[in-house]
């Protein structure tokens, strides 16, 4: 074996050790598995820095022997029913949790939108000629398409079928008929369908708030829990968990719209709320 | 914009026959009847964008509803349309021009030339007839642009997921 051959063996090993001390060091548990995991992180720079100087700074090769605890994973305890069940809804949580934070950088890099979105709604007070109402309802119009084509969402969304497609004039045209009988004969529907559709605004609201607020509010305040008091728990079967600061803020904003939608002022004077609804 | 999220449009063919099939829906009952624009000015509900009219010329008759209106449906329809090509850039990710902004700009170009009509006549407008043409070409249009109107024409949102 020749000199040069022996230090590319000395080398080659010594690149190989780097490695898995550093693949030890990567796995090793931070404070907050799920966020590392997602990808996402809204904390500062600083605080990542800490949590990597932390990583390093514990000793790789006790790191590296932490993943032969045997004795330790011998005693773990088989999981029992109930330890189930409080995983699965921690794990859904979580996963909940990675989404809103997806959620807050969709809007953090939407924030022109938005905030254009916003100074829209001062335009009423500047003036109702034509030219500020169809300002109004072209930028309305086009925002609302291009942040509600970009947003992420909490759920997967639900897929229209060919046939539904092919059937959904037919039903809008059922309902609009009706509609126009029930006004035609004297009876008008109004109040029952706009109570209907402004609870749904209250929710819509309420769901598209929470990353609003969490770029707007300090980091701070997307992680604080609210206990709620245990007769409300029990009226609308919330469980002993507290919740989210973010939600129940976002969640009053929207009732507080829905609110001043049903308000007793002229629509003149709060249509506005009826568009953000 | 939860309504935008909420539904998707599963493929482009069933985009294009939920689209066309709407676009007729508007033009009957704005154009063919009174239906829609009785329906749009006695139900007051936030399914519509509202804008205070001027007030009425001097002498002039007042105004019978004192509102501009934009129908929910007149955002929500090409909306959807457009939200699906996002979905569509991401997976036939095009080389030269992005589904998602032809389409939003077809979107805004449509709105404004059904507000140009609607200042010329003075009559209501079915806002779909505009929009909806204006959506599906720009797609088809960019699709043929970027060498991918087969991909495009089949494009089903299930192979996103395999």
């Amino acid at each position: 074996m020749t000199k040069k051959s022996i230090i590319l063996s000395i080398l080659s090993i010594r690149v190989l050790l780097l490695t898995c001390v550093s693949n030890v060091a990567s796995f090793t548990p931070g404070p907050s598995p799920m966020r590392r995991s997602s990808g996402f992180n809204l904390r500062s720079s600083s605080q990542n820095e800490i949590e990597t100087t932390r990583t390093i700074t514990r000793s790789p090769l006790s790191s590296f022997f932490d993943n032969f605890n045997f004795a330790q994973k011998k005693n773990n305890p088989i999981e029992t029913e109930e330890e189930r069940l409080r995983r699965l809804k921690r794990e859904a949580l979580a996963e909940l949790e990675e989404k809103e934070v997806e959620r807050a950088i969709q809007v953090k890099e939407d924030a022109l939108p938005y905030l254009f979105l916003l100074a829209l709604q001062i335009l009423p007070l500047i003036g109702t000629d034509r030219i500020e109402s169809i300002s109004y309802f072209w930028g309305l119009a086009t925002a609302t398409v291009y942040v509600g084509g970009r947003q992420v969402t909490l759920e997967e969304s639900e897929k229209v079928s060919s046939e539904s497609a092919l059937y959904a004039p037919v039903g809008a045209s059922v309902s609009i008929g009706l509609l126009y009988l029930l006004i035609k004969a004297g009876f008008n529907p109004a109040a029952l369908y706009a109570f209907g559709v402004s609870a749904f605004g209250a929710l819509a609201i309420s769901d598209v708030g929470v990353p609003l607020l969490r770029n707007i509010l300090p980091e701070k305040f997307a992680e604080t829990k609210v206990k709620v008091p245990n007769k409300i728990s029990e009226l609308f079967g919330l469980g002993e968990e507290d919740l989210p600061l973010d939600g129940l803020t976002a969640l009053i904003l929207g009732i507080g719209c829905t609110a001043a939608y049903w308000s007793p002022f002229a629509m003149e004077q709060k249509f506005v709320f009826s568009n953000c609804e | 914009m939860t309504s935008l999220g909420a539904i998707s449009l599963g493929s482009f063919q069933t985009a294009v026959i939920l689209l066309a099939g709407l676009f007729c829906y508007d033009i009957f009952w704005v154009f063919g009847t009174d239906v829609m624009m009785t329906v749009a000015t006695k139900i007051e509900a936030p399914v519509k964008f509202l804008y205070t009219a001027p007030p009425p010329v001097e002498g002039a008759e007042p105004r019978s509803y004192p509102f501009s209106v934009l129908g929910l449906g007149d955002v929500v329809i090409p909306g959807l349309f457009v939200r699906f090509m996002s979905k569509v850039d991401s997976v036939l990710e095009p080389q030269k021009f992005s589904y998602f902004g032809a389409s939003t700009f077809a979107y805004g170009a449509g709105l404004l030339a059904c507000f140009a009509v609607n200042e010329i006549t003075h009559a209501g407008q079915p806002a779909l007839l505009y929009l909806d043409p204006a959506c599906i070409g720009s797609a088809l249009a960019v699709g043929a642009a970027n060498g991918q109107l087969n991909e495009l024409w089949n494009f089903e949102e299930e192979r996103e997921n395999e």
